[in-house]
């Protein structure tokens, strides 16, 4: 392993400014000097004073670099964030990139040592986060949580966010990725069609069987799901494994613990799955078509579920009849003993931000994403995307639309939140996920069959040194 | 004069030269440099690691698959191709009906060309694009809706074409080497054909043409029928062309790189469940979705790997086909 630290001198400098930042000692004169000093080391340096409205120390007139990522989301909001920066700092001026492949536009920079000073870490493909903390090219995001919020001094940044974020942009026990965007995940379903045929949402897979068996006979697939791309499906199976089994069946799963795939949960959860495929409830042919496609079949009432986020509405507004009304269920009961209660409802923070440690100006970096948390750009986030952020509150009274009012009150009604970690953690297990459970849903496959081929994927990443182990609790 | 003569092509080359170096040779060597490192991709920090990624490499289940799919397509696509390019150039060029004209193609042989090489002239995008819907697996894809219109196939039993993972034959397993053809990877080299041929078509019909008539010609007032033309006369006449045409389409099919990241499920395409995955979508796959720090190493010990085959391939083909005699018109 080739841990290294850019210079000894660098880091020390670093983690004084760090814990003097963390135990509160912001204004002190002795830190303000250090900062002052640091400013002489080019790389990485600040040159303001940290002050409680400046926890950072950002210099004046500091030029800033952010790069976004260009998709579901826009340009819009970014831009608005940017002019707030640049109104906030006088003469700071923010150039602002986007890309829609983060991670090829930006692997050759953190190579070269001279990234941005924020980056969206978002895309089809985004930069590992393992490999670049273990280079340590990551900025340790506990400053940013423990800075007074943008809004209220008297307020952490991290007492403003919702539960989650912390733990999901953490690895190696730091958190290094600010996740930026508040997705509730359920089967969507259109709730016209059900008021018109007279169906209620399942809330038992004995509800969910009698509705798949009416549905069958007017000619509609109870489920579908987005087949060419694994990762919904690979969603879906996860959900069901935590609400037969409960958190306990997933954190198994999530570290790796011998024979994890062969709980009972796992084979429940994989028996369900097969009993749809072969009882002819799945959409046919949904393994080979994509997710437009597969949700354009919710849509056109050809199926009733599918598994998404709480995006589809923004997804698919472009196809979306007024007549079709969205809205979101959790998973029913799978069995008669789940362990986690009806209702429980998966959500997660996405859409990652990250200011790397060789950037020119990381302060200001730190300091973009400190403003971003404030409640007037988080709000202009949910009105501008139709997203929730991952800021407690910051989307209150604000009528998006019917399909986000939906998710948000499933959300609040839960019992329990739920998410995982090892798909982020071991990309060979989540592939393995990927394809068995594809296999699965396409009727090619049996339950014992998935189960072994997870485990035996599960196995290889446990043994193999060269992949680091996460702990999940 | 021989001295100012030198200093003349060296001008003109050095700009070539040099981009030639920057850009192809110099990279090459950076990444047989990486494949012996734990290089991350991402960090200047990396250690030298000797052939442990080579040693790795021979014994994923992935690259092996992988590697097996790679030789099917070796087998089928370059035969297959050739064989069609040149049937439709000799029927273009002289299989048409010999009469006072002389030699000369099939009726409407100018038309046949434009279409046969239009193919070449779409990217591989638009082509993954048309594709995708001819072979979509419900009753919106063009041979799905056909087959269900004529009853060959149930509307809620779609044919899967690229999500389908099953074998056209019955897999044969040589130790840890599974060697298969799944539907989706014949799919795919059907595209690969059906782009390909048009290409060919164009060079062996050139081929053709600097043939002198006078050759067939004789072959026709001798008796020889269309047949017997073709395998007597055009083919041996062809087989310089014959052969640079297999080096090419082995190459190609080493590589298959394009149509499966542009048309197979999963993320970076070669699903589903691997079963389309080629060499080089399996080294894309390990550079850019790592899980261990050091997998864009990996990803260069498979690209060097590639690269040799390519070579020994490209070297043992030329061996082969090398024209024993060269004939001179």
């Amino acid at each position: 392993m080739t841990v290294t630290p850019d210079s000894p001198s660098e880091l020390n400098r670093r983690t004084v400014l760090r814990r003097a930042a963390a135990v509160g000692l912001l204004a002190a004169p002795a830190i303000s000097a250090l900062a002052a000093c640091a400013s002489e080391d080019g790389e990485g340096g600040t040159t303001g004073e940290k002050t409680e409205a400046n926890p950072f120390g950002v210099g004046d007139k500091q030029p800033l670099e952010v790069a976004f990522f260009n998709g579901g989301f826009g340009e819009d909001y970014a831009k608005f964030d940017v002019a707030a920066y640049e109104a906030k700092w006088a003469g700071s001026k923010v150039e602002l990139k986007f890309s829609k492949t983060i991670l090829t536009d930006y692997q050759p920079r953190f190579y070269g040592g001279n990234p941005p000073d924020v980056l969206n870490n978002s895309s089809p493909e985004t930069i590992p986060v393992g490999p670049v903390v273990q280079g340590g090219q990551l900025v340790d995001l506990t400053a940013l949580l423990d800075a007074p919020s943008y809004d209220d001094p008297k307020v952490k940044v991290r007492d403003t966010l919702v539960a989650g974020v912390v733990e999901e942009g953490t690895f190696n026990g730091k958190m290094y990725t600010l996740n930026y965007a508040y997705s509730i995940y359920g089967h969507w379903y259109d709730e016209a069609l059900f008021q018109k045929e007279g169906w209620t949402v399942p809330k038992t897979w004995e509800e969910f069987s009698t509705l798949a068996e009416a549905a069958k006979k007017k000619g509609i697939a109870a489920y579908t799901f987005q087949g060419i791309h694994p990762w919904y499906i690979h969603n879906v199976i996860t959900e069901w494994i935590y609400k037969v089994g409960g958190k306990e069946a997933i954190l198994k799963i999530d570290n790796l613990e011998p024979d994890a795939w062969k709980q009972d949960a796992v084979k429940v959860a994989a028996e369900r799955i097969a009993e749809m495929a072969s009882k002819g409830w799945i959409q046919a042919g949904a393994s080979g078509l994509d997710h437009t496609t597969t949700q354009q079949a919710v849509i056109d009432g050809k199926a009733l579920f599918i598994w998404c986020g709480s995006w589809l509405e923004g997804e698919m507004a472009k196809t979306l009849p007024a007549t079709v009304k969205l809205a979101v269920a959790p998973p029913w009961d799978l069995s008669s003993a789940d362990k986690a209660k009806y209702g429980t409802v998966h959500a997660a923070p996405g859409e990652g931000f990250i200011v790397p440690t060789k950037a020119k100006n990381p302060a200001g970096g730190q300091e973009f994403l400190r403003m971003m948390l404030g409640k007037e750009q988080a709000r202009k986030f949910a009105e501008l995307t139709k997203s929730l952020p991952v800021v407690k509150g910051a989307a209150d009274g604000l009528t998006i639309s019917s399909a986000l009012s939906s998710a948000s009150k499933v959300a609040a009604a839960a019992p329990e939140v739920i998410n995982w970690r090892y798909a982020g953690w071991y990309v060979p297990l989540q592939n393995a996920v990927f394809a068995a459970a594809t296999e699965l849903a396409a009727g090619k496959s049996t339950p014992a069959a998935f189960q072994a081929a997870v485990q035996k994927a599960a196995d290889e990443v446990a043994k193999d040194d060269k992949i680091v182990k996460q702990k999940a609790s | 004069m021989s001295f100012g003569r030198a200093r003349f092509i060296t001008g003109f080359l050095f700009a070539p030269i040099l981009l030639y170096a920057v850009y192809v040779l110099y990279p090459y060597a950076q990444t047989a440099y990486y494949s012996v490192t734990d290089f991350s991709g991402f960090s200047p920090d990396y250690a030298y690691v000797g052939f442990g990624n080579y040693v790795e490499l021979f014994a994923d289940d992935v690259f092996l698959r992988a590697l097996g799919h790679n030789v099917v397509v070796l087998t089928v696509y370059p035969v297959v191709t050739i064989l069609l390019a040149l049937f439709f150039a000799f029927m273009l060029n002289v299989g048409g009906r010999g009469d006072k004209a002389g030699v000369r193609g099939v009726r409407g042989s100018s038309v046949y060309k434009f279409i046969f090489f239009f193919p070449q002239v779409l990217s591989i995008a638009i082509v993954a694009v048309i594709w995708r819907r001819v072979f979509q697996s419900n009753d919106g894809g063009m041979i799905n809706s056909l087959l269900m219109k004529l009853g060959l196939v149930e509307k809620d039993k779609p044919l899967l074409f690229l999500a389908e993972s099953d074998s056209v034959f019955p897999p044969i397993h040589l130790g840890d080497f599974t060697f298969e053809a799944p539907v989706v990877l014949v799919c795919l080299i059907l595209i690969a054909i059906w782009g390909g041929v048009g290409f060919y078509l164009i060079l062996f019909s050139a081929a053709m043409q600097s043939i002198p008539k006078d050759i067939f010609e004789a072959a026709t007032l001798d008796g020889a029928t269309r047949v017997q033309t073709f395998f007597r006369v055009t083919l041996p006449l062809l087989r310089e062309h014959v052969s640079v045409a297999w080096v090419y389409l082995g190459i190609a099919a080493l590589d298959f790189y394009a149509l499966v990241v542009g048309m197979t499920p999963g993320p970076g395409g070669g699903g589903p469940n691997d079963a389309s995955q080629v060499m080089s979508s399996y080294m894309m796959s390990n550079a850019f979705r790592p899980s261990r720090f050091d997998s864009f190493a990996f990803a260069c010990a498979m690209g060097v790997s590639i690269a040799i085959l390519t070579l020994l391939f490209a070297a043992a083909q030329m061996r082969l086909t090398r024209s024993r005699d060269k004939l001179e018109f």
